[in-house]
C-alpha cells in the first residue's frame, strides 16, 4: 500500500539548535498517525515543514508520491497549536470566512453539527472558551473535507469534558477514512486515537509502532509506585534489585521485570508499603524507559 | 502567472469589511479626522500673524522690503493675481500698486503691515481680486483628505498587515490555498473601499455646510482621489512585506509619512522655496494628489493635464503590489 504521506530525513535547525534530525516516517490512508514527544521535542516543528509553513534544510516530504507544493493544501486540513483568528467575526462567519477560501467546501450547518458549535454560533470567536475554540479551530481544519488534517496538540490545555468532545470528533473524522496526523503529550489520547505512534525525542523518531505492539516490544515491565522520602531513598541505594526506578515527586516509580524478586525486596525493608500501587506499564512508562524523561518535561 | 481566485480573495475581503466597521473607534476616527484638521489648521493659521508674509512682485516696484516680506517675482500680473487668489502668496505687487486678497486674513495683515511702513513709503494703491476666490480653508481641505489618505492607507494597510503577521493570523492563512497576492488585494481593497466612500461623504458634507469652489468634474477629482488611496496603500504593503515588528514598522512608517507631509504642501505654499525642495516634492505621490485635488477644484484642470501624476499613482500601486506579494512572509520563522 502506497504511504499517503511519506517524509524522507527531514532536517531543520533554528541556529544552533537542531530541532528535528533526520525524521524518517510514512503514514498510510485512512491511519491515525500521532507523534508524541515532551515540549521541544521537535513535534511542532515537523508537522509544520509539513503544513509547509516552516521550510525544511534538507529531506523530502512527499504527499500522495510528489513533492509537497501549495496545490495540496486545498486536500490538507490544519489545526495550529495555537491560532489567532481575525477579530471581531462570529465563530460561524469565521467558519464561512475559512470555506470559502477552497474549492470543496463541507456545508456550514453540517460543519456546525459535527462540531457542536450551534449553541455559540453567533458569538465573537474572541469569547468563546478554550475547549469551545478549540471545536471551531478543528471545524476550520475540517470545513474542505480534506484528505490529510495535521492536528497539532489539539486537546492541550482543555478540561477532562472538553477534551472527550475533541476526540469524539476526530474518531467521526477517522470513521469517514480520513487520514489524520496529530502530536500530543497526553498518552491517554494516543492510546484512544492513534493507530501508529511514532515517539520524538531531541528531534529524532526514537521508537515507532503501535501501541500494542510498542508496549510489548519495549515495556513488558510492572510499575511499582511507593511514595515518601525514605522509599525514594531505599530504592535508589539497591539499584541491584530493582533496576529502573524513577523519582515522580513525591514518591519513586519502580519498573521491574521481577515482580515477586521487587516485593520480597519491599516486604523485607522497614518501608510502610500500605500505600504501595501496581499496574501495568503504559505509553507513559515506556517513553520513560526510552528516554528517561517525563512526556511533558 | 498570478494565482488569483476570486473565491479566496471574496473571502478575506468580506472578513476585513467586516472587521473594519465592527471597530466603531477607527471608523469614527477615519471620519472625524479630516474635520477636525480643517477646523484646527484653519484656526491655528488664521490666527497666526507673527510669521512671514509670500509677496510676488513683478515690474519695478520701490516699495519698502518688510522684514516679514519674503518676495517671490512672477512673470505677469495674470499669474500673480492667480498666485493671490489661490492663497499661495499673501500679497501680490506689481509698479506702485498692491494686490490683496480680501478672504485671507494673512492678506489684509500684509496689507497693514505695508501701509504701517512709515512716511519713507512711496504711495501705493491698493486693489482686491475679484471673481471666485479660494478662502485659506478651502484651499486646506483637500490637502487634510489627502493626509487623511496618507495616514490611513499607510496605517490601516501596512501597519494591520505587520499586526497581523505577529500575531500569527498570516501563519493561519499560508496553511490555506490563499496566495500573498489574494490577501495583499484584499487587505487593500477592503480598507480602499472604506476611505473612498469616507472621502465621498466628508467631501459631500463639508460642501453642504460650507460650499466652496469646484471648477473641475467630481468624478476627475474622484478618480485622482481614489488612485492616489491605492497609491498610498502601495507604499504601506511594501513596508509590511517582511516586517513582524510593530515598533519598527511604526519607525519607519513615520519616517515616510512626516517628510511627505511637509512637502507636499499640505497646509502651506512652498512658494518661494528652493528649487530642490520643489523637485523633491514633486517626487512624491502625495504632492501629486494634493495639487491635482487642487487643480481640479480651484482651476478646473481636467484628467489630462494631471497625467503625470495619474503615472506616478499608478506606477507605485503595481510597483507596491507586485514586491508586495514577491517578498511577502507569512510568518516571522520562515
Amino acid at each position: 500500500m502506497q504511504a499517503v504521506l511519506k517524509i524522507e530525513k527531514l532536517e531543520k535547525r533554528f541556529g544552533k539548535l537542531r530541532a528535528v534530525r533526520g525524521t524518517d516516517f510514512d503514514v498510510h490512508a485512512g491511519q491515525c498517525f500521532g507523534l508524541l514527544g515532551p515540549n521541544g521535542a521537535g513535534k511542532s516543528t515537523t508537522i509544520e515543514m509539513i503544513e509547509g509553513i516552516i521550510t525544511p534544510d534538507a529531506g523530502h516530504i512527499l504527499y500522495k508520491g510528489k513533492p509537497f507544493d501549495g496545490s495540496g493544501r486545498e486536500e490538507m486540513g490544519v489545526q495550529f497549536q495555537s491560532t489567532s483568528l481575525l477579530p471581531k467575526l462570529t465563530v460561524r462567519e469565521t467558519l464561512e470566512s475559512f470555506s470559502l477560501m477552497y474549492r470543496k467546501r463541507v456545508p456550514i450547518e453540517e460543519l456546525i453539527d459535527l462540531c457542536q458549535l450551534r449553541e455559540f454560533q453567533h458569538q465573537r470567536h474572541e469569547k468563546v472558551s478554550g475547549g469551545q475554540k478549540q471545536r471551531l479551530l478543528l471545524a476550520i481544519a475540517l470545513c474542505h473535507d480534506p484528505e490529510l488534517i495535521l492536528l497539532d496538540e489539539p486537546t492541550t490545555g482543555l478540561d477532562p469534558q472538553a477534551r472527550r468532545h475533541v476526540w469524539d470528533i476526530v474518531n467521526s473524522v477517522k470513521k469517514r477514512g480520513k487520514t489524520i496526523i496529530l502530536t500530543t503529550h497526553y498518552m491517554d489520547e494516543a492510546q484512544q486515537l492513534c493507530d501508529e505512534i511514532a515517539i520524538m525525542d531531541h528531534g529524532q523518531i526514537i521508537a515507532r509502532g503501535s501501541p500494542r505492539d510498542l508496549l510489548q516490544e519495549h515495556c513488558k515491565q510492572t510499575v511499582v509506585y511507593l511514595p515518601g522520602k525514605e522509599a525514594v531513598d531505599f530504592v535508589k541505594g539497591h539499584p541491584d534489585v530493582f533496576g529502573a526506578a524513577f523519582e515522580t515527586g513525591e514518591g519513586i516509580e519502580i519498573m521491574t521485570t521481577d515482580l515477586s524478586r521487587c516485593l520480597e525486596a519491599l516486604s523485607q525493608s522497614q518501608l510502610d508499603i500500605s500505600q504501595m500501587n501496581i499496574r501495568q506499564s503504559n505509553l507513559e512508562d515506556l517513553f520513560l524507559t526510552l528516554t528517561g524523561k517525563g512526556l511533558r518535561g | 502567472m498570478i494565482n488569483f481566485r476570486w473565491h479566496r480573495f471574496w473571502s478575506i475581503f468580506q472578513a476585513r469589511n467586516r472587521e473594519f466597521y465592527r471597530d466603531w473607534g477607527t471608523l469614527g476616527w477615519v471620519f472625524l479626522f479630516p474635520i477636525l484638521m480643517v477646523i484646527a489648521f484653519g484656526y491655528i493659521f488664521n490666527l497666526d500673524d507673527n510669521q512671514i508674509y509670500k509677496v510676488a512682485k513683478s515690474g519695478t516696484s520701490t516699495l519698502a522690503v518688510s522684514e516679514f516680506f519674503q518676495y517671490i517675482d512672477v512673470e505677469t500680473a495674470d499669474e500673480g493675481i492667480e498666485k493671490l487668489k489661490k492663497h499661495r502668496v499673501d500679497l501680490y505687487i506689481e509698479d506702485d500698486k498692491v494686490w490683496m486678497n480680501d478672504t485671507s486674513l494673512k492678506s489684509k495683515t500684509a496689507i497693514k503691515l505695508l501701509q504701517a511702513a512709515g512716511d519713507d513709503q512711496p504711495g501705493f494703491t491698493v486693489g482686491k481680486v475679484d471673481g471666485q476666490l479660494v478662502r485659506y480653508v478651502d484651499w486646506l481641505f483637500p490637502g487634510i483628505l489627502c493626509l487623511n489618505i496618507l495616514w490611513m492607507s499607510l496605517w490601516g494597510v501596512g501597519w494591520v498587515i505587520v499586526r497581523h503577521r505577529k500575531l500569527g493570523i498570516l501563519k493561519r492563512f499560508k496553511a490555506s490555498p490563499v496566495t500573498a497576492f489574494e490577501y495583499l488585494l484584499a487587505q487593500m481593497t477592503s480598507r480602499m473601499l472604506v476611505l473612498i466612500l469616507c472621502g465621498v461623504m466628508v467631501f459631500a458634507g463639508a460642501y453642504l455646510l460650507n460650499p466652496f469652489p469646484v471648477e473641475g468634474r467630481l468624478l476627475d477629482l474622484l478618480i485622482v482621489y481614489s488612485m492616489g488611496c491605492f497609491c498610498h496603500a502601495a507604499i504601506g504593503l511594501i513596508i509590511a512585506a517582511r516586517m513582524s515588528s510593530e515598533e519598527l514598522a511604526n519607525g519607519i512608517l513615520n519616517l515616510i509619512t512626516y517628510p511627505f507631509m511637509f512637502i507636499s504642501e499640505i497646509w502651506f505654499s512652498l512658494e518661494g522655496s528652493p528649487d530642490w525642495v520643489l523637485g523633491l516634492a514633486k517626487l512624491t505621490p502625495l504632492w501629486h494628489m494634493v495639487d491635482g485635488m487642487r487643480r481640479i477644484m480651484f482651476e478646473g484642470a481636467a484628467l489630462s493635464e494631471l497625467w503625470l501624476g495619474l503615472v506616478i499613482f499608478s506606477a507605485v500601486t503595481v510597483i507596491g503590489l507586485t514586491i508586495g506579494s514577491l517578498a511577502f512572509r507569512w510568518n516571522p520563522e520562515s
